[in-house]
């Protein structure tokens, strides 16, 4: 029977579902730059508060917002081994509390020995944040409260402490953004593997000696058919080997018989010495008409070869555009 | 195919959390009894709670003296 063969790049093959999966981590990158664009500041400023007299910024209007919330992000300034408890208020027109969180900072120093050597370290955690959300415009104002101020053997301080105080509109949870991008990316490698373990084994033989093959039922003209050579060869191998494939018809007719060259990998041991080599080479089909295909390899020179595999599979996906041999028989 | 569900289960992560970022979904909603969501910042705890949508401090606010510190000797 009369075949036809051509070979092409084509790019029909490739696994779109893996790019969308690429794409998520995209959206969610862009979603993270996006989000500075809604960002508004509203204030930025240091404030001194005493224990019993609160410090207050703004009024500020609280809009409600469809993207975003209300910000406020504190940082209190404390020397070493104090310990500070504050409370960040938003308070209405009337003084009335409409929200309030308490941050337990600290800022401690101390010395370390481990082994025989020591040395200091100064551990801190003064921010407090909190973000806000209202469902009507109204004027808020941000109270900071020092609730209790001591040094770290219990002493009661009553001295001023610094906070700087930043408030914005407009702010989103980049904490879900993050998640976001670390869940995706997780989850695109796993499409990734996939992509690459698609399709279905038809042929897996392996064989002690130089040439093998086997027949199945394949093709069809949106199957993509990879055909794997994998060859072990004993230390007298050759820099390349070359590989006969055959592919034949349902008559044991060969329609397609392109001679390969095999790339051979010397392992060698420590002193230089070649031990062994290994190659493999893939061919990618497509074979128009579904139909019983006999696969066969034969590797020349076969002296050194120890063993062939044959590995045929079917429906398989690319990531990118690859070689493919159309065959259509005629 | 083992690919489709990968990407739309990582297509679906995405579009959730960006919608939970942009909507704040974690933030302190203003005069809310319940606030299931909420995901406290930088250790900042609420110190009270809305009861009929009116702020009700905790009773122990005044009683958060009893930190004494975190850092490595936290606790020593």
């Amino acid at each position: 029977m009369p075949s036809h063969v051509h070979s092409h790049s084509t790019g029909r093959f490739i696994d779109a579902w893996a790019y969308m999966a690429l794409g998520s981590i995209g959206l969610v990158l862009l979603a993270g730059i996006a989000s500075t664009f809604f960002t508004k500041p509203l204030a930025s400023t240091k404030v001194q508060v005493q224990e019993e007299t609160p410090a207050k910024v703004g009024p500020f209007t609280l809009q409600p917002q469809t993207i975003g919330a209300l910000r406020v992000d504190v940082e209190a300034s404390i020397p070493v081994n104090r310990w500070l408890t504050y409370e960040v208020q938003l308070r209405d027109q009337q003084d009335q509390v409409l929200a309030a969180a308490i941050k337990q900072a600290w800022n401690e120093t101390g010395t370390w020995y481990e082994e025989g050597e020591s040395g200091s370290w100064q551990e801190s955690d003064l921010q407090a944040g909190l973000d806000v959300l209202g469902d009507q415009a109204q004027p808020v104002t941000l109270v900071i409260e020092v609730l209790e101020y001591a040094t770290n053997t219990s002493q009661e301080l009553s001295e001023p402490v610094t906070f700087r105080l930043t408030a914005y509109s407009g702010i989103i949870d980049t904490r879900y953004l993050w998640t976001g991008f670390w869940g995706s990316l997780l989850i695109a490698i796993l499409t990734l593997f996939a992509t690459g373990a698609c399709g279905w084994q038809l042929i897996d033989k392996r064989i002690g000696d130089s040439d093998v093959g086997d027949r199945a039922i394949m093709g069809g003209p949106d199957q993509l058919i990879k055909v794997i050579v994998k060859v072990r060869a004993d230390e007298t191998s050759p820099p390349a080997l070359t590989c006969h494939l055959f592919i034949k018809d349902g008559n044991g007719n060969p329609v397609y018989k392109p001679s390969l060259t095999l790339p051979m990998r010397l392992i060698k041991d420590e002193d230089g010495e070649v031990l062994r080599a290994q190659g493999q080479i893939t061919q990618h089909l497509v074979l128009q008409t579904r139909s019983s295909y006999g696969v066969y390899v034969k590797i020349q020179p076969d002296r050194p070869v120890d063993e062939t595999r044959l590995m045929v599979q079917e429906g398989r996906k690319t990531l990118t555009a690859i070689d493919v041999v159309h065959l259509e028989t005629v | 195919m083992l690919s489709k569900l990968f990407a739309s289960v990582a297509m679906g992560v995405a579009i959730a959390t960006i919608l939970a970022g942009y909507t704040q979904r974690s933030a302190l909603r203003l005069g809310q009894d319940k606030q299931p969501d909420y995901w406290p910042r930088r250790g900042t705890s609420l110190s009270g709670g809305y009861r009929g949508g009116v702020w009700v401090p905790l009773p122990s606010r005044r009683g958060f003296g009893g930190f004494r510190g975190g850092g490595p000797s936290a606790g020593k």
